[in-house]
């Protein structure tokens, strides 16, 4: 391979890496803190019980229904897991019927009953974001996030390339040597992840891919629904019968439906309840299956009989569901969430050490280090901001989740703007300080929030450490001791930073002594 | 049987690891001899064999090559952080 080729890659992979680092990294940490989406929602909402029979609060919710909604068009019910926060239920009003006065929604707590919890985002804040950003139009978001994984892809492979000895170099790191311990970080975090690195961002842009690239459905299909109706076929409808008729026990269908599917069941819905056409759509959880695409089954809601099964997938739409699956990695069980988890903490080490780098690489180089040019001061002032002040941002996040008045108006968006005037002001103090007392202050901010939330819960909540290790919750008890343990990773770095001797300085004091 | 995978995956990286020349100098103070690193490493590659069918049998055929892979990055991580980090008792070994 020509030096010529390689060194070119080099390029690419800087520039690319550093035009759309900053918007990967928040994509990268999102999205690890995604993988505890659930354990999230639950710690978000600590006044909701533990629930341990799902099929309990789908009774609870069937109840709920018949009570609040019999006449309702449909009805359209969550079935929780044991690791969810609640069960929830919405419904459609009836044609005809007077308007919905106040709620068409409610949340079921694990003894079926109707609850009030604090309104937050949790845990489904992190999942949107990823994603959907905030304060954006969802469909800008996304092309944002996918033009920012295709520069992710390409600075993956330009890296494979500029990296000539990934094995020879596998277990290689010279620590204490400036910007090539830094190289050897990156180098190290990038290829024992690598197949997680290459994995999620090709998968991640196949979740994408309709919207990135969607001439081939315009082209052969003039209406986007027969399309879609061609993807995912629908059970056919049945028109109303008007003529009431009692609902079968909707446990009962989704033991039934949990026995054919071999897995459980995660969403209900029910057309015309009451009446003698009712249908029951059950659609398979994710959990335990590798395809983000599972069947559904359809049963007539008055004799509980199976009446319709979605037919299997096309190859095609089969592989676009496990990529997607893969992706989320909802099917995963503890040990390969965790795994799941720590590769991303891996990717967004990667990508924040790789930005770092680039201002390491040309501090050495710089002219007159003292006053460096307009560029260097942007990247490395955007560096502190982005990757010291957005994980200290959605720290904050959860600290307004437990500090905001519970009957605050729009409570759930107000946690989401604390989060981000706290981001703002630490991109600020970014700019104002001087940039080793900006890291420091930040990363020491970080750990300071992430240790103090434990201690918090322990003395504010009755879901504390103690007590949920005594009941034996390991979600919500991992929950704890991993802000503990990323509090204390924080306070290290942060005490690092702040004990460095860069390496110009030391070459003076050793000359002077 | 999940553990075991994890096991083998982690033991598969420190005998590739110890087969370096600069690993092997630094825990045994000599270079590794060429015969020791040929044997080390097809140790290894048995341990990852044995890691993926450890694998297969703790999380099924579908999820078992998932969960492989998920056992050779933990382990090879791991292993990064114990051969670098982890402090030696005795004067590492200098090549040259």
């Amino acid at each position: 391979m020509s030096k010529g080729f390689r060194q070119s890659q080099a390029t690419l992979h800087t520039w690319s890496g550093l035009l759309v680092g900053w918007v990967l990294f928040v994509v990268f940490v999102t999205g690890t803190a995604a993988y505890w989406r659930e354990a999230l929602n639950r710690w978000a909402q600590p006044e909701l019980p533990r629930i341990e029979e799902p099929a309990r609060v789908v009774r609870g919710a069937q109840a709920l229904l018949q009570r609040e909604a019999p006449g309702a068009a449909s009805w359209f019910i969550t079935v929780p897991s044991t690791r969810s926060a609640s069960g929830s239920v919405f419904w459609v009003p009836g044609a005809g019927a007077p308007p919905a006065r106040g709620e068409t929604s409610g949340l079921i707590d694990a003894n079926g009953a109707k609850v009030t919890a604090r309104e937050t985002r949790g845990g489904d804040f992190f999942y949107r974001f990823h994603f959907d950003l905030h304060y954006v139009p969802y469909y800008v978001s996304r092309w944002i996030v996918g033009i920012c994984a295709m520069f992710m892809l390409v600075a993956i492979l330009s890296g494979i390339v500029t990296h000539k000895k990934i094995f020879r170099d596998f277990f290689t790191f010279r620590g204490n040597k400036g910007q090539r311990s830094w190289l050897d970080g990156h180098n190290a975090v990038a290829v024992l992840g690598l197949p997680f690195h290459l994995m999620i961002t090709y998968t991640g842009l196949v979740t994408l891919m309709t919207l990135l690239m969607p001439w081939a459905a315009i082209a052969n299909y003039t209406d986007p629904t027969s399309f879609g109706r061609l993807l995912y076929p629908d059970a056919p409808t049945v028109p109303r019968a008007e003529r009431p008729a009692p609902l079968v026990d909707l446990a009962t269908v989704l033991r039934d439906a949990e026995r054919r599917l071999g897995a459980p069941v995660d969403f209900i819905s029910v057309t015309a309840p009451g009446d003698a056409s009712a249908q029951i759509l059950l659609s398979q959880s994710t959990r335990g299956a590798l395809s983000s695409l599972t069947p559904r089954l359809r049963y007539d809601g008055v004799s509980g009989r199976l009446r319709w099964a979605s037919p299997p997938p096309g190859a095609a739409t089969m592989t676009a569901g496990a990529m997607i699956g893969l992706h989320a990695g909802r099917f995963a069980d503890a040990a390969i969430r965790w795994v799941y988890f720590l590769c991303g903490i891996g990717g967004s080490v990667m990508v924040a050490s790789g930005l770092v780098l680039w201002s390491v690489k040309r501090r050495e180089r710089l002219p007159d280090p003292a006053h460096p040019p307009f560029g260097f001061r942007l990247v490395e002032r955007l560096n502190i901001g982005f990757v010291a002040g957005f994980p200290a941002a959605l720290v904050g996040f959860l600290w307004a989740n437990r500090l905001l008045p519970l009957t605050l108006p729009a409570r759930a968006e107000a946690e989401i703007n604390a989060m981000f005037v706290l981001w703002g002001a630490l991109l600020l103090h970014a700019f104002l300080r001087r940039s080793r007392r900006a890291w420091v202050e930040q990363l020491g901010l970080t750990a300071a929030l992430l240790l103090a939330l434990p201690l918090f819960d322990m003395l504010a909540t009755n879901r504390g450490l103690p007590a949920t290790l005594a009941a034996g919750d390991a979600t919500l008890a991992g929950v704890d001791l991993t802000l503990l343990a990323l509090g204390l990773a924080y306070a290290a770095i942060a005490r690092a930073v702040h004990a460095h001797v860069p390496a110009t300085r030391r070459t003076r004091a050793r000359a002077s002594a | 049987m999940t553990a075991l995978a994890f096991l083998a995956s982690a033991l598969a990286f420190l005998l590739f690891g110890l087969a370096t020349d600069q690993h092997h100098g630094k825990r045994f103070r000599r270079p590794c001899p060429k015969r020791r690193a040929l044997a080390l490493r097809a140790t290894a590659w048995a341990c990852l064999a044995l890691a993926f069918a450890l694998s297969l049998q703790a999380w099924g055929p579908v999820f078992g090559a998932i969960g492989w892979v998920a056992t050779v990055m933990s382990g090879a991580a791991l292993v990064f952080g114990g051969l670098n980090f982890i402090p030696l008792s005795a004067p590492a070994f200098r090549k040259g």
